[in-house]
């Protein structure tokens, strides 16, 4: 122990020890927790400017249905509200998983920390390639398009192409999220599987990967019923 | 629930009697509740499905007509509280340092005054120059719009190739709405018979089963802002006319252009005639 880096006696020396006994944190903190909470507060203010690149998303939708209404009663006719709600569903579970996979670090219990992280993932996939498989592919098929790229022959309201923009921007910045959420936890299951890296003292990393999976699970409950059910 | 806490670190020199700690170790929230916070998730989801399920069959049922604000306000309370509860327990603001509320509420008033402004600005633009009402901007339809790879239509309604197998690709400049220029591309190719068995194919196939123009046009739960339409012309104010959602595509932009028109100037006893509507 020097006083220098008080905190740098604890941890065990021994390289058999689990990665989160042996994490050190960084010297300028006073404590391990000074610098869990500094870490987090410092997510939150990057998940604030998540939310406002997605309340960009929100206005557009608000002020475009509130300027054509029909086209977005009709547009919003287009899509199976069967799809979304089996995406909602499958996201909450995944949101619920993250949050045990947590519970499991805080507790170390390695193996169900890994089985939650899997699920989780699995989870993302399924709505991934729900939202491909039966929702875009089809209907970019079908020429419901974004923008300039509209080709949809039975449009009755000359706005349509704004709903299928607003649509395709809203739940295609959605969908990235939930590809790189999925590979932010697929690297926190690496790391947990590889060498047990999130313990009860140290779990920054999943706690902030965590809180960004419920921020995509955020986003979603109120796309949910602004695209597939409000008509 | 059990109260369980992590301690991060025992004896600390720098702070030896812990004076310096901000919180005592972290919240380990219950299994138990975590799957009631799941439970109660999936419940409202269903229940907000089903409040917007009802409000057709209760329509198309007993012809009660359920007001569209209902459906609306319903929908987005039933998703605020699902969002308060994850962000409560699922991100743990329950037990987390205030700050990091203080944070997400900072940031919801900020989107608050986004959307805020935005709509008092782009909802009564109308109010002064009708025509500053009808558009948030013009061209806003795909009016003029270069379209670089339009497909050429068979008959079939499918894209032609060439002989290499490539499909056909030309340049065009879209006139008037991208949707009407659609329409009118694939009447050409296909003609005016496939098209109507065509169009009453898809819309009875596509719009979920129960008919989005079962409910007439008033209960759409679109919300209407602003004034109703002619209610300051001299003449009597301007009825919907009843064909739901059918057709009206072209003619509703033909319509805002001619009540826009018909509002840029004094009304005249001669206007009486018209239809401000323009829907017939």
């Amino acid at each position: 122990m020097t006083t220098l880096d008080p905190h740098a006696g604890n941890a065990p020396s021994d390289a058999k020890a689990p990665g989160w006994q042996r994490y050190v944190p960084g010297h300028h903190w006073r404590t391990a927790d000074d610098e869990f909470d500094a870490c987090k507060q410092g997510f939150w203010l990057f998940l604030a400017t998540e939310v406002l690149l997605f309340a960009g998303l929100f206005v557009a939708y608000a002020i475009f249905r509130m300027k054509y209404p029909t086209a977005f009663a009709n547009g919003s006719h287009l899509l199976d509200w069967r799809w979304g709600g089996l995406n909602t569903i499958v996201l909450l579970i995944s949101s619920f998983t993250v949050a045990m996979s947590i519970r499991c670090a805080q507790l170390n219990q390695q193996i169900w920390l890994r089985i939650n992280l899997i699920i989780t993932i699995i989870c993302a996939f399924c709505f991934f390639g729900i939202k491909f498989t039966f929702e875009y592919i089809p209907k970019w098929h079908d020429g419901k398009r974004l923008g300039r790229f509209f080709d949809y022959p039975f449009a009755t309201d000359p706005h349509e192409p704004i709903w299928w923009s607003v649509y395709y921007c809203a739940t295609g910045i959605h969908a990235l999220h939930v590809l790189i959420g999925a590979g932010l936890l697929g690297w926190c299951l690496f790391r947990a599987w590889r060498f047990k890296a999130y313990g009860p003292t140290h779990y920054t990393m999943l706690e902030n990967a965590g809180l960004y999976w419920h921020l995509v699970d955020l986003i979603w409950i109120f796309l949910f019923p602004l695209l597939y059910l409000i008509h | 629930m059990a109260e369980m806490t992590a301690t991060t670190q025992e004896w600390d020199p720098n702070d030896p009697h812990h004076q310096h700690d901000g919180h005592h170790g972290h919240h380990i929230v219950h299994w138990k509740t975590l799957v009631l916070v799941l439970g109660a998730l999936l419940f409202f989801t269903v229940l907000t499905v089903a409040a917007s399920r009802a409000e057709i069959w209760f329509a198309q049922t007993f012809d009660v007509f359920i007001p569209d604000w209902v459906n609306v306000m319903l929908a987005m309370s039933i998703a605020t509280i699902k969002a308060m509860m994850v962000v409560m327990f699922f991100m743990a603001l329950k037990w987390d340092n205030p700050m990091n509320t203080v944070i997400l509420l900072t940031t919801i008033f900020a989107f608050a005054c986004f959307m805020g402004f935005t709509a008092i600005d782009l909802g009564n633009r109308g109010h002064v120059y009708d025509y500053k009402g009808v558009e948030v901007t013009v061209g806003g339809t795909g009016n003029d719009v270069i379209k670089r790879w339009e497909t050429q239509l068979g008959p079939d309604g499918e894209p032609m190739r060439d002989e290499q197998g490539h499909v056909i690709k030309n340049e065009v400049v879209i006139q008037g709405p991208i949707a009407v220029h659609a329409r009118e591309r694939f009447i050409a190719a296909v003609g005016e018979e496939k098209f109507a068995e065509l169009e009453a194919e898809h819309h009875h196939g596509a719009h979920d089963a129960h008919g989005a123009h079962a409910l007439p046009d008033e209960n759409h739960s679109a919300p209407r802002y602003g004034l109703t339409p002619g209610l300051f012309d001299a003449h009597a104010p301007a009825h919907e006319d009843g064909h739901g959602g059918g057709d009206h595509g072209a003619d509703a932009a033909h319509g805002d252009a001619e009540s826009a028109h018909g509002g840029a100037h004094e009304p005249s006893p001669e206007a009486h005639g018209e239809e401000p509507s323009g829907g017939h």
